[in-house]
């Protein structure tokens, strides 16, 4: 079976209808688009060799061409949570033209107001004026990571097989949404930057020596040392965990340990010898990516990593969070 | 002035792994899409808190008695950035509110629009919070 992924998560538009046509074979073009114009998909066909990303059109279908003849299972992502994502399956002869249309189903929010990442996050992205400036470098010459950053997840997250008792552990979250994940309990996400409220926003106060990130979440701020010093030699447990950084070129690779074991990796679980890795690169003025690889051995028979997208925001700014009226969270629903 | 509606039933699905959990509870978990309700009244009081606003609702059900409706809606961060502010919706203003109602059977909802009586729907600004 092939995969074709469809990412919705610019959401520009936020179709209840998509019309995806899938054509084959004929050529396949890529291109790339990250300041929210077009909905993206990847196509990802091991079988064929092809692996490439399409833009939506104007009539919001998607044109994905060049396809082998074969058996696809189609994924359509959407960012959390005002829309479910989908899978269905789609067989594909050789020279034949495939339309078909889906129809997204409602999500974990119901569209409840104030309660939707995906659409504040666009509304809010919509709404910057980015200045059309190089990146920013601080007094060492680096890139200064400075400003409040409008993060969006990976449209594409493949995680690595976990370990039974972590995978069975994700699969009940699954089923029972998320019931006694951390999140859920009032207790701190995950890095790069946790969010409590929607959507994920950070501040990035970043000079020299030290990088701290402030969060609208739980514990409230990371601290990133870039002078050069070591873990400890026993790390305090802790939900953020220690970090270091240090540049490779222009990107800042920040190393963590020193987590305790009761947070998570998305619906996955942690324990106390996880590892992160996070290379951030801001390549434009407005815009970072930071890879996120997570080593976790007693989760996950290996690493891997998701790319987080963040959007600069000057007009926006942090809030204050304190997770202090949470009905439902007896687990009694 | 309650009515209550029933609309096509819709796949109830979980956004995993694409981006972490954003809501502190699923509504889908604790509300059911497919009660979906509109109550006209007077509000009561308002807890403006995160993670999850709520405001309460006094309604005259079909035996002209009065029920006190809970209504919950998302974070005030996140209400704030969609135009919204703790001034927006006032303890006496009457409103209408759309929803859908909680599974466990109590007089609770969860929001998708408000209205005031003079018509202005509580949803559309777009201004920024500083």
């Amino acid at each position: 079976m092939r995969r074709l992924y469809f990412a919705h998560y610019s959401q520009c538009e936020l179709p209840l209808l998509s019309r995806v046509l899938v054509r084959c074979p004929a050529s396949f073009s890529l291109t790339t688009d990250h300041r929210c114009q077009r909905r993206q998909c990847r196509v990802v066909d091991a079988a064929a060799d092809v692996e490439g990303r399409a833009f939506s059109e104007a009539d919001g279908s998607y044109r994905v061409t060049g396809l082998a003849a074969g058996n696809y299972s189609v994924t359509i992502e959407m960012p959390c949570c005002a829309y479910a994502p989908y899978t269905g399956e789609v067989a594909l002869t050789e020279g034949q033209d495939l339309q078909f249309d889906i129809q997204m189903a409602e999500g974990t929010s119901l569209n409840v107001l104030g309660d939707d990442p995906g659409t504040i996050n666009f509304e809010l992205r919509n709404r910057q004026v980015i200045p059309d400036l190089p990146v920013p470098r601080g007094v060492d010459g680096r890139p200064d990571l400075s400003g409040v950053w409008l993060g969006r997840g990976d449209p594409f997250p493949v995680p690595a097989e976990a370990r039974p008792w972590a995978q069975e552990l994700a699969d009940e979250r699954a089923a029972n949404a998320a019931r006694d994940h951390p999140h859920t309990r009032c207790l701190p996400s995950e890095s790069p930057v946790p969010a409590g409220a929607t959507p994920t926003i950070g501040k990035f106060l970043h000079s020299p020596e030290l990088l701290v990130i402030l969060f609208e979440d739980v514990v409230g701020y990371r601290q990133i040392f870039i002078d050069g010093r070591s873990h400890p030699e026993v790390p305090n447990p802790s939900w953020m965990g220690h970090s270091i950084g240090h540049w490779e070129g222009d990107t800042l690779v920040v190393d963590t340990v020193g987590f305790n074991d009761r947070g998570g990796t998305a619906l996955y679980p942690r324990t106390m010898g996880l590892h992160t890795t996070e290379k951030i690169t801001r390549t434009e003025y407005g815009y970072m990516e930071i890879e996120l690889t997570v080593e976790d051995p007693g989760v996950f028979t290996a690493p891997w990593t998701r790319t987080f997208r963040f959007d600069l925001a000057p007009q926006v700014e942090l809030l204050e969070y304190v997770c202090e009226n949470n009905k439902w969270d007896s687990g009694a629903n | 002035m309650k009515t209550a509606f029933v609309r096509t039933g819709l796949l109830v699905g979980l956004c995993a792994l694409a981006a972490p959990a954003a809501a502190h509870h699923s509504f889908a978990a604790v509300f059911d899409r497919d009660q979906p309700i509109e109550i006209t009244g007077i509000v009561t009081s308002i807890e403006w808190l995160n993670p999850h606003v709520w405001f309460y609702v006094d309604v005259q059900n079909e035996e002209g008695e009065i029920e006190n409706w809970g209504f919950e809606m998302g974070s005030p961060n996140g209400l704030i950035r969609r135009g919204w502010n703790h001034n927006s919706l006032q303890v006496g203003a009457e409103v209408s509110v759309v929803g859908v109602l909680a599974r466990d059977g109590s007089q609770r909802a969860a929001v998708r629009t408000v209205t005031l009586s003079t018509g202005e729907s509580l949803f559309g600004a777009q201004d920024e919070s500083r």
